[in-house]
Order: C-alpha cells, then sequence, then structure tokens
C-alpha cells in the first residue's frame, strides 16, 4: 500500500480499501490450525515460477504451518504462540521457568525505566497466569492453548505485554541496537524509537526488533523467507537465523510484511 | 467482567477521588462503563476562558486503541473536526496518518490513561496546532483573524454553558501543587520586597531546595 502513487486516488478509494483490507484481517483467524504446506501453494499463482520453486524448497524441510492474523501483531504473536507450544509439548520445567523469570524482570526493568507498575501489572499477569498454567499442566494441550490466544481477555494484553518487554530489553541494551535504529530509521534515540516503532499495538515490527525479541527471550529463530525475488544462489529461499549460527527451536515463514509459523518435519 | 472493564472502573474511581483541576468526569449511563462524559474549563489565557463544554469519550478497545473524543455541543479550533472530533496526536495510533505532521512519540500507546489524555486537552485548547488542522476554516481563521476566531468562540462559550445541567459544579482539586507563595521557615530571607518576577521567585526556590544541607554556605554569604 505504502508504494501506491496516492495521487492517482481519491480519498474514498482509498478509504474504502482500508476498509476491505480491515475486515478481510478481520476475517482470518488470530490463531489458526496447522495446515500442510502444500495449501500455501494456493496463495500463489501457479504460473509464477520463483515462488513455486521456493515452496518446493520449504517443502523439503517443512510439512505443516500454521497462519498467524495480519494485523501487524503478527510476528510478535507468532513468537509467543510457537514459545507456548514448546512448553505444553515437551513440559520442559526448565524451560518454563527461565520464561517465567524473563517475564518478571522484565516488569523490574521497565518499572526501573519509569513505566507505570500500575498500567503494566495488568498485561503481565495475564502472559504471566498462561504460563503459569502451563507449568502447572492445566493447559494441557496445543488446542487449548490456541483457544487461549484466541480469548478476547488474553488475545491482547499478551502481546501487549511482550511489546513492552521487548522495549525494556532493547532500552537496557541501547548500546547494541542503536547502530541499527540509526542506521535504518529517523529515530535518534532508543526511547523514541522503542516508543514509536514498538510499544503501540498493531504496528509492524522490523528485523532490529525480531533480533532483539529472540535475545530477551533467549530463544534460538530461523526465518524462512519466500518473496518473488530471483537470488543469485543455489538455494532459493534466503534463511536467517536469530541469533546467527545457533540452533534454532522455533521456525517461522517470512513473506514480505507478514510472518506465519512452520513447523519442521 | 472483561479486564478492560476492570482497568476503566478504576481509572475512573482515581479521576473521582483526585479530579484534575479544570475538568469533571462521570460516566453518561450508569451502567456503561465504556463511555464517559468529560466537562472542560477552558483555560485561562485563551479564547475558550469562560465556558464549560462537554465531550463524550468513547472507549471501545481501550486500553490497546485510544478512545475517541467527540465534543458535544458546537466546537470551533483548528485541531477539531466540524463534527466535534478531536484530533490530537495521542489519540492516535503509531503508524496511523503519517503525513500529519504530529511528533512520533506522542502517539498512543497502551500506559496512557484518562488523564494523560486530559493534560493533552489543555495543550490542544492553548496551544493549536495550526500546521495540521482538521478543521482547516477554523485553522485559517486563528492564524489570520484571530479577532474573529474569538468572536465566534465567545457564541459557542454561550451555547455550551447553556446546556450544563443546572446543578452542575466543577469539583476542587484536592491536591495543590505548587504554593503559590513560598513558606518562610525562618531558615532563609527571601528578598521579596523588591517584587522580583515570578519565575525568578522559583528559580531561588529550587537552587535552595537543591542546596539542601547546605544551608551553613548560604548563611555564611549573608554575614
Amino acid at each position: 500500500m505504502d508504494h501506491v502513487d496516492s495521487s492517482s486516488f481519491s480519498m474514498s478509494d482509498y478509504e474504502r480499501q482500508q476498509e476491505e483490507i480491515e475486515s478481510e484481517t478481520k476475517s482470518s483467524p488470530i490463531v489458526g490450525d496447522k495446515q500442510s504446506i502444500e495449501s500455501l501453494r494456493q496463495a500463489y499463482n501457479p504460473d509464477n515460477e520463483q515462488v513455486q520453486k521456493k515452496i518446493n524448497e520449504l517443502i523439503q524441510n517443512y510439512s505443516v504451518w500454521r497462519t498467524v492474523r495480519g494485523d501487524g501483531n503478527c510476528f510478535i504473536r507468532a513468537f509467543l504462540f510457537s514459545v507456548c507450544e514448546e512448553l505444553v509439548l515437551k513440559k520442559d520445567t526448565t524451560k518454563q521457568k527461565h520464561f517465567q523469570s524473563v517475564l518478571k524482570n522484565s516488569l523490574e526493568s521497565l518499572v526501573n525505566l519509569g513505566y507505570p507498575e500500575m498500567l503494566l501489572d495488568d498485561f503481565y499477569s495475564v502472559l504471566d497466569d498462561l504460563v503459569t498454567e502451563i507449568g502447572e499442566g492445566k493447559i494441557k494441550s496445543v488446542d487449548e492453548l490456541q483457544q487461549r490466544f484466541v480469548d478476547p481477555d488474553t488475545k491482547d494484553a499478551i502481546i501487549c505485554y511482550m511489546r513492552f518487554l521487548i522495549s525494556a530489553y532493547m532500552q537496557l541494551n541501547g548500546d547494541e541496537y542503536i547502530p541499527y535504529v540509526l542506521g535504518t530509521t529517523d529515530h535518534v534515540t532508543m526511547d523514541s524509537y522503542c516508543k514509536t516503532e514498538l510499544e503501540g499495538m498493531y504496528k509492524e515490527v522490523d528485523n532490529i526488533i525480531v533480533s532483539a525479541t529472540c535475545a530477551a527471550c533467549g530463544v534460538s529463530l530461523r526465518l524462512e523467507c519466500v518473496d518473488a525475488q530471483n537470488r543469485d544462489s543455489t538455494q532459493q529461499v534466503q534463511t536467517i537465523t536469530f541469533p546467527d549460527q545457533s540452533e534454532p527451536t522455533i521456525f517461522m515463514l517470512y513473506r514480505p510484511g507478514h510472518y506465519d509459523i512452520l513447523y519442521k518435519r | 467482567m472483561q479486564a478492560s472493564q476492570k482497568l476503566l472502573q478504576n481509572q475512573l474511581k482515581t479521576m473521582l477521588k483526585e479530579p484534575v483541576e479544570g475538568f469533571k468526569v462521570e460516566l453518561c449511563d450508569d451502567s456503561d462503563i465504556y463511555k464517559w462524559r468529560c466537562y472542560i474549563q477552558g483555560p485561562p489565557d485563551t479564547p475558550y476562558q469562560g465556558g464549560i463544554f462537554q465531550q463524550k469519550w468513547s472507549f471501545q478497545s481501550y486500553p490497546f486503541e485510544p478512545p475517541t473524543l467527540t465534543f458535544t455541543s458546537g466546537f470551533w479550533h483548528p485541531n477539531v473536526e466540524s463534527n466535534g472530533k478531536v484530533c490530537i496526536s495521542i489519540l492516535h495510533a503509531p503508524g496511523e496518518d503519517e503525513m500529519s505532521g504530529e511528533r512520533p512519540e506522542e502517539r498512543w500507546n497502551p500506559t496512557q490513561t484518562p488523564e494523560t489524555i486530559l493534560l493533552s486537552i489543555i495543550s490542544l485548547l492553548s496551544d493549536p496546532n495550526i500546521f495540521s488542522p482538521a478543521n482547516v476554516d477554523a485553522g485559517v481563521e486563528y492564524r489570520d483573524k484571530r479577532e474573529a476566531f474569538k468572536v465566534r468562540v465567545k457564541k459557542l462559550i454561550e451555547k455550551a454553558n447553556a446546556a450544563l445541567p443546572s446543578d452542575f459544579e466543577m469539583p476542587k482539586p484536592k491536591k495543590i501543587e505548587v504554593p503559590s507563595t513560598p513558606i518562610d521557615n525562618g531558615d532563609y530571607d527571601f528578598e521579596i520586597e523588591e517584587d522580583d518576577s515570578y519565575e525568578e521567585d522559583v528559580e531561588e526556590e529550587e537552587e535552595d531546595d537543591l542546596s539542601g544541607d547546605d544551608g551553613e554556605d548560604e548563611e555564611a554569604d549573608d554575614e
């Protein structure tokens, strides 16, 4: 949308299009069901050789994917769902305790940074309760987890808290991130970057935030990037791992502007 | 009960207990926590002085999305649409309306509260942003024909005041943050007889506060 020449548009065309996009977005599930990766093909023109080639490549490593609503929260929602899904499936108490301590420490950091504890605590406790329930075996299956992720009392609060958690991490590790912020955005301080690009809901995240999210939670993520571009390489799907060289535990499909969850064969 | 209902109820309670000077908030209908009515006293030294204006606040997806604020009687201001809808930056999500020239750090995020909104309204009424007007006619008149602007607002003040409930009363804020005169506790001599400007008094006060226990130095100077 951003690249369309706005001068050729009347305002009502623009508004109508915005409404169409909005209603389309709202009709897609917040966290969808698992489905065969073959269904990804249907989203593309069968004559688009470039993309079909990339999907063939993906199929060698992944059999199943799960869609996440493209409302600007997709990366954070896909990330958090994958992290929780692993906790539900592997019942790894150490990992569950670690994630819970990440949450707790971030709340302390936010308060030290001057954020209002009373307000943040409402979001924090929703996410902390969710992780506690996973640990106590109250959320037993991935289906139950999916239910919680679409529950009206949970769905926004957990994403909102993740945004503040990542913000606190980036501000406390500003030295590491500020060169990228200065180099790729118009922001000159971490504070203004985090407030504008991260803390508001429905704001799409960039690669700097993707990297910081993995670092903040101690999670390794692999992104498989599928776009229409021809790459000058035998491998057509570009693969990025955060942190670099680590052994990934969660996997995502990246198509320009959108993230979905992938499952390894 | 939904989390947002609980949050709004707490915030309403806080605002009723510690009202912000020049504002009164209440529910439009006691059974609906998502709809507030707000009375706003026109700030002194602005065209709105002398009027008490009513707004409807609608908190649909609070706190994840900003509420909408609408003046219910006619209003004339560069940043208020002709239908009364208030357009200020903290009521916009980041990324929305990129061309408006609003500074990005003032955008909505879920830690904003009714109180921070009120502070933005004070600044809206005192200092209209004529660079990104929601009501272009009002923006141009404010810039070029200030007297005509004031006359028009004056009529709206009469209309707004006439629409107030007959038993309406502005709450008195309980907290007074800045004492109007320095408290003389006998430790320092304030040279107020020379009628320094208020700002200088404040500066002097701050210096004294900062020096804290080092009062001895100053006493030595005085001697």
